[in-house]
Order: structure tokens, then sequence, then C-alpha cells
């Protein structure tokens, strides 16, 4: 019954196939969709275009292992946002406590995290006292981190949302280790081989993914009370800095194949 | 009247354990498998039953929110243990991991239908077959891509393991999400539309991995 209720949200579907009989064979009635709705099909189709355009890449031969697991990650971020679109065109509001969204990003962040780490960081960090400094400035990330959480996480709880909160508070931690060893590989000195050179626009456009990630669960308080448009800004920020990633990365494996 | 799910795992099970007796290692393996996946289902359902007496949620919301994590997680544990106890090489990992999906989508699609005697149809078996059916073979074979890390980098296998165990949950709770509401078909669709792609890109892998396995192997007799 509460789907039948809510029938005519879903009509806007209907429309665009042009067919009023789309929807379980019910006679769908127009009904002007909301804006909120159209920008998570267009968010959607973006992230789903950048992780098809990266996986074009994977086609070919002998494809690095930190490219598959930057474009994994890219997947999982197209995963959350058909995720989020999917709870917006099915249950009629946003609801952000769906926590298949969260599980999709916290996939996202452990690629991210494990490219970085189990990839890059054995061959850049030679772990000598020159590179101390890098290694203990980068900690300012996880820092960021530790201070920014209470403020999402002590309203979310307040307001009853504990299992959601749980399952955030565990996406925060691949989330400070992923942007403390991208924030380390930027402020490491410049080596000869130019792998450094070559994974800056990544390291770039991976923290500047984690400050949005930040700011995107800090919108879930404003999205619980029904305030959607500052997650709207972020998620659209979040689509051009993946298309930016993506780019960054494709290019990146291109200049390593010279390098190589 | 007895549990109804209790009564098709014994009726199953059973015939299934003693076919066991007859067939050659590797076949066995395989029925020893599906046979996980089933008792994986079966308690799957008694614990979801469980716990939505404890949470009080509303069925839909249950089971977007809470049936994807205790199923896939419930589904990884014994391709885990397999993992780690007996170190298979990477093929035979991700079969182990089909068939459990399958398994465990036997048994469930045994039980839905057998709890919707009056409505069903050929077709409701056919959208079952192909879409719950399917839905879960993919997401345990992407667990078991995530493990099978542990035989090409050990470095990646926790991370791997984590984040493609997270994937599996979410493209669990997307298609639970999609069939529950009008778009049903949609949501039925999605698990073959998910098929084909990821049937190439393992057919592709697998063949490297077997090139890759054997290579090892000759290096090792040497």
């Amino acid at each position: 019954m509460y789907y039948y209720a809510n029938m005519d949200r879903f009509c806007f579907f209907a429309d665009i196939f042009n067919r009023k009989d789309f929807l379980m064979g019910r006679t769908a009635v127009l009904s002007v969709s909301t804006p909120e709705t159209i920008f998570s099909v267009v968010y959607c189709i973006g992230m789903i275009a950048a992780f098809v355009i990266g996986a074009a890449e994977l086609r070919k031969k002998k494809a690095p292992l930190y490219l598959r697991l930057m474009i994994y990650a890219i997947g999982c971020a197209a995963l959350e946002a058909i995720c989020t679109t999917v709870a917006i065109v099915c249950s009629s509001a946003n609801d952000p406590s769906r926590t298949a969204r969260l599980f999709s990003s916290i996939a996202y962040y452990i690629f991210l995290a494990s490219a970085n780490w189990g990839q890059i960081d054995g061959l850049v960090d030679e772990r000598t006292p020159k590179t101390k400094k890098a290694r203990l400035i980068a900690l300012i990330f996880p820092a960021v981190v530790a201070v920014a959480a209470p403020f999402i996480l002590i309203p979310l709880f307040s307001s009853k949302k504990i299992a959601f909160a749980i399952v955030l508070m565990i996406e925060l931690i691949p989330l400070a280790i992923g942007g403390y060893f991208s924030f380390k590989h930027l402020l490491l000195p410049m080596d000869a081989v130019g792998i450094k050179k070559m994974a800056k626009p990544i390291n770039i456009s991976v923290i500047i993914s984690m400050v949005l990630g930040l700011l995107y669960m800090a919108s879930y308080i404003y999205i619980f009370k029904g305030k959607p448009l500052f997650s709207d800004i972020v998620r659209a920020a979040i689509m051009i800095n993946t298309f930016f990633m993506m780019n960054s990365t494709v290019r990146g494996h291109r200049v390593w194949k010279t390098l190589v | 009247m007895e549990n109804i799910s209790l009564i098709f795992f014994i009726s199953i099970i059973i015939p299934l354990c003693v076919a066991c007796l007859v067939f050659d290692k590797r076949t066995r393996t395989n029925i020893i498998f599906l046979m996980i996946g089933i008792v994986a289902c079966f308690f799957c359902g008694e614990f979801d039953g469980f716990l939505n007496s404890l949470l009080n949620e509303s069925l839909k919301e249950f089971s977007v929110n809470v049936t994807p994590v205790v199923e896939e997680i419930i589904k990884a544990y014994p391709l885990l243990i397999y993992a780690f106890v007996f170190a298979p090489g990477r093929q035979k990992l991700m079969e182990s991991s089909v068939i459990v999906g399958v398994g465990f989508a036997i048994f469930e699609n045994i039980f839905i239908l057998s709890q919707n005697a009056g409505s069903i149809s050929i077709g409701i078996a056919l959208i079952r077959g192909f879409g719950s059916g399917m839905m879960h073979s993919i997401s345990t074979l992407a667990i078991g891509y995530g493990i099978s890390f542990i035989v090409m980098r050990r470095k990646l296998f926790v991370t791997g393991s984590l984040a493609m165990l997270c994937v599996a949950i979410a493209y669990h709770s997307i298609y639970n999400e999609l069939v529950q509401s009008p778009y049903s078909m949609v949501g039925f669709i999605l698990p073959i539309l998910t098929f084909i792609p990821f049937y190439f890109f393992l057919k592709r892998n697998e063949i490297k991995g077997h090139i890759k396995y054997k290579k090892g192997k000759d290096l090792i007799k040497q």
C-alpha cells in the first residue's frame, strides 16, 4: 500500500518512456518531479560515465594494480550514487538512513587507501629521516578528521540514528588512512624517477574527495532536517572531482608507461 | 505446523550429504559448497527473523538495511575459512564462491515460492531464478574475488576483501530496494545486466590467472 500511495512520484519516469502503462500496468498520472530527483539522476549518470570512461582504460593489457584500484574506487563512488538515486526514486524521499550508500562509500575509501598505501607508498617513501618531516606533517589530515568526527556524529547519535552513525564512524577510518597517505605523498620531495610528479594530481584529487566526503557526511545532518540543498551542492562537487580523479589517473597511467 | 524452512532444509540437505559419499574429490567439494550455501540461507532466515523482532523495523526497511549486511557476511564467512585453511587456487576460490551463492539462492527461492504457493507461476519462477538467483551468485562472486587477493597479493587481501564485501552489501541492498518498488522489473533485470560485463571481466582475468599459476608451479618444480 505504501508504494502505491507514492505512485505519482514515479510517474516522472513513466513519462520519460512515454508509456502510460510502464508501471506495473497501472495508468500513470503525470506529476512534476522535484529538482532533487532530477539532480540525483544526473549525478548518478555522471558518476557511472566517469567509471565507464575509466574502466575502458582497464581493457588494455597489463593495467597496473594502482590504476585498477583507483578505477574500482571510482566504481564504488558510482555505486554510492546509484544507491542514493534508487533510494530517492523508489522511496519518494532522500532518506539518508539507507546504510547501503555508506557501505559503498566505505569500499570507495578502502580502495583509495589501498591504492595509496599498498601500491605507491613503498615506492615513494624510503623511510629515511629526510621523509620523516612529511610523515609527521601529514598527520594533520587524520587529526582534522578526528576533530570533525564529533561534530558530525553527535547530532546523528542524538537524533537516534544510531546504526547509521555507527556505520558512518567506520567509514571515517579508511577516509583518514587514505587521506594521510595521499597528503604524505604530496609533501614528499620529488624523486628522480618521476612517480611523485605523476601521482601529484591524483593525490590532490584524492584529498579533495576526502574533504568532500567529510562535508557529505556533515550534510546528512541537514538531510535529516529536510534541507537537502547543501548535500546536492557537495554531490555536484564530488561528481566534478570524480571526473578530475579519473582523468588524472588515466593520464598518470600513460605517463607512467613512458617512464617505465 | 512444524518450522517449514527446517523441513525443506532437512529434505534437501540429506540427499546431498549422501551424494557426497559417492563423488570424487572435486565434485564433492562443489557439493559441500552448495550445502554450505543452503545452510547459510537457512541460518540467515532464522537470524533475520530474530533480528527483525528485535529492531521493529518495517519489512522493507529491514530488507534494505539489515538483511544484505547479515546475508553477505554469513556467505563470506565459509569462503574466508576456505581461503585461509585450504589455500585453494584463485580459480577454485571463485568457483566455490559462485556455488555458495547458488546454494543460497536455491534454498531462498524454494522457501519464498512455497510461501506464496497460491499465486506463483512459471513466469515468477523465471523472474526469481534469474533475478534473485543471479544476484546472490554475483554478490558472492564479488566477495570471492576480493578474497582471491590472498593468492595474488597478500598485502591487498584485507582491504580487497573488506571493500568487495561492502560492494556486495550495497549491490544486494540496491536489488532489495528495487524489487520492492514499482520498478521491480528493473530490479529483476539488474543481475542479468551486471552479470554480462562481470562475466567478461572474469573470463579475461581467469585466463591470466591460469597462466601465472602454471608458471609459478613450473618455477617451483625447477
